[in-house]
């Protein structure tokens, strides 16, 4: 009776320290995981920053004030006068 | 005698030990049952955690993506308790802090903020123990103080203090996500064991104003201030096929950058004054509308009338004038005679049809609506001047949504600040097409040769209206201070913009709506309209 059980305590100890195992490495990808959101996250916070400083780059670039200004100053264009619409 | 002996012994060997597996044993289930929910408990105190994930906040764009609110990202830098000086004197060296002498540092104290990227990973290269590095978000306006009185600001904690920033803060903020997480012995994130609060994700918003065209008309603004010795004043150009709003400018105005700035109303729809003669195509409009007059109607005017004992003249006796030559030539008894054709009760009503006394459907943390003397016992007098724009206030707003009514046909529309606002626009026939019509004839003509001249382009037509206001104050006219207004529709014959201009607080030397408020609309009407491409080449 005493070898029956032996084995399935046994078995049933090598699952809990298998399972034991499996928690453990689980964890530490959901660690990783973590980990890597919060890199990828500053990474892309980063992007962004760039995006709205080449946004705002561009926006300044293509403002007619300073195409005219530019047009004006450094080119010496003169102003056409639009045609009356009809 | 010998076994008796070792049996006593044997004996004593197994009671120790039952009774020391007993103890165990009873220890276990008392740590078990007994304190078992505390000692749980006291472990997940220790092991998790809530944690609070709050958005960036949400950023405002203008119409063509261009940004007018941004959250830059930055890192706050502080010091532990125990930061040694060798630490101290790397951090200084590497972020090059010549100003920063080491102390000892006894609580968490801020070293710099708003480091960039390339500044944080230095110090996290540094693998100081005592240092900690706190993500933060700053919000920055790019185009300052063009557009401050509409945007507004947020405060450093996020959280939107005026202007839109105020009003649609909570699409800004987003939800922040409440979680309970299981953490390891150096209090990373190891686990997600249950959501506490779901959270919303933060959203941009895309305004209806055109960053180029606010520019012109700030511009344009500040110099007719500048340059007439007022006080503040507003340029609002709304694009009457979208019901939208372009562009619009207050001035005083302050730069949201600054910490220390000094908040400005946004006049637009918080100065709400009395109109003046802007307001007579509206009671002609009604007069027309009831079939009390014709736009070719001639009145007989003579150069002063006396109602209940005060004078109200014109600046030169007309004789007889058509209706439509009672707006060109802005008569102040000829628009005394269209509301006494009117009489109180319908004029008032007619106001409020064109939205006078009413909200303006604009989510804006404070809007002003104005008011009409609408007592019971109204005497003629007041009767009188409510055809000429006193006894009423109404805010540069209500007037462009109510000029807006004749590009549209007659209809009244609510205008969008908003791109792709999901609430439907509010909608209602005011006039007949035929009478808007009228009254765009009318304005034409002020433009012409009127009251408007100077606001005449050399390349487009447009209809306009002037307005000179003296100021009420204290309950008394003061004479020496005047709000001069021009509101203009054009280019014809497409009217698809509506443009007011007004400033405050002109002193007596030059301050109608004809010699400072037109030349004004010109100006921004002349390079909005090439601006959006409204001529062949």
């Amino acid at each position: 009776m005493k070898n029956f059980y032996l084995p399935i305590i046994f078995f049933q100890l090598v699952i809990i320290t298998y399972l034991s195992f499996i928690i453990v490495d689980v964890r530490w990808e959901i660690r990783s995981g973590f980990k890597s959101q919060e890199i990828l996250t500053t990474q892309n916070e980063e992007l962004e920053n760039l995006y709205y400083q080449l946004l705002t780059e561009e926006f300044f670039l293509n403002s007619p004030a300073r195409i005219e200004q530019k047009a004006r100053e450094d080119l010496g264009m003169v102003k056409v006068r639009p045609r009356k619409i009809k | 005698m010998k076994i008796y002996y070792k049996n006593w012994r044997l004996s004593l060997i197994f009671l120790f030990l039952f009774l020391s597996i007993a103890a165990i044993v009873s220890r276990m289930v008392y740590v078990q049952v007994e304190q078992g929910n505390f000692l749980l408990q006291k472990g997940n105190n220790q092991n998790t955690s809530e944690r609070v994930i709050k958005f960036k906040r949400g950023s405002i764009y203008d119409k063509n993506g261009i940004p007018l609110a941004i959250s830059i990202t930055g890192f706050d830098l502080f010091a532990l308790s125990g930061l040694s000086e060798d630490d101290f004197l790397k951090i200084k060296n590497t972020l090059k802090l010549n100003d920063l002498e080491y102390k000892s540092f006894n609580k968490k104290s801020l070293i710099k903020n708003s480091l960039s990227f390339e500044e944080m990973r230095k110090v996290r290269s540094l693998r100081i123990d005592r240092l900690e590095l706190e993500k933060t978000y700053k919000r920055h306006y790019p185009l300052g103080e063009q557009v401050a009185p509409l945007v507004g600001f947020s405060g450093r904690d996020g959280y939107g203090l005026e202007g839109l920033e105020k009003s649609y803060n909570s699409i800004l903020t987003g939800k922040p996500l409440k979680e309970r997480v299981l953490r390891d012995g150096a209090r990373s994130t190891i686990q997600r064991l249950e959501v506490l609060e779901f959270g919303e994700n933060s959203k941009d918003i895309y305004l209806t104003i055109d960053s180029n065209i606010q520019y012109i008309a700030y511009k344009y603004l500040v110099e007719a201030i500048k340059n007439n010795d007022g006080t503040g004043g507003t340029v609002i150009i709304l694009d009457n096929s979208a019901k939208e709003v372009l562009a619009l400018a207050s001035y005083p105005s302050y730069n949201p950058n600054n910490p220390m700035r000094s908040i400005k109303k946004n006049r637009a729809f918080l100065e709400s004054y009395e109109p003046g003669s802007i307001v007579k195509p509206l009671a002609l409009a009604g007069a027309i509308e009831k079939d009390l007059i014709d736009i070719d109607t001639e009145l007989e005017l003579p150069i002063k009338i006396e109602v209940d004992g005060n004078i109200i003249n014109d600046r030169k006796k007309y004789g007889q004038l058509k209706a439509y030559e009672i707006i060109k030539e802005s008569s102040q008894v000829g628009a005394t005679q269209i509301s006494f054709l009117l009489g109180a009760e319908r004029l008032i009503d007619n106001y409020k049809k064109f939205g006078f006394s009413k909200p303006v459907n604009i989510n804006f943390p404070s809007t002003s609506f104005g008011e009409i003397n609408s007592r019971d016992e109204i005497s003629d007098i007041e009767i009188a001047t409510l055809g000429y724009g006193y006894g009423l206030t109404a805010t540069p707003f209500q007037i462009s949504q109510a000029y807006a009514i004749f590009a549209n046909k007659g209809t009244y529309y609510d205008f969008n600040i908003i791109k792709n606002n999901e609430s439907q626009i509010f909608s209602e026939q005011i006039i007949s097409e035929s009478t808007a019509n009228d009254i765009l004839f009318s304005m034409r003509k002020v433009v012409e040769d009127g009251t408007g001249a100077l606001a005449k382009l050399e390349n487009f037509d447009v209809s306009g209206k002037t307005g000179t206001t003296e100021k009420l104050r204290d309950g008394n006219y003061k004479s020496s201070t005047y709000t001069a207004s021009f509101i203009g529709i054009g280019p014809n014959p497409s009217n698809e913009l509506t443009i007011f201009v007004n400033i405050d607080g002109l002193g007596s030397q030059k301050y109608s709506g004809g010699s400072v408020a037109a030349p004004l609309f010109k100006k921004i009407s002349n390079d909005v309209f090439s601006y959006m491409g409204y001529f062949n080449k």
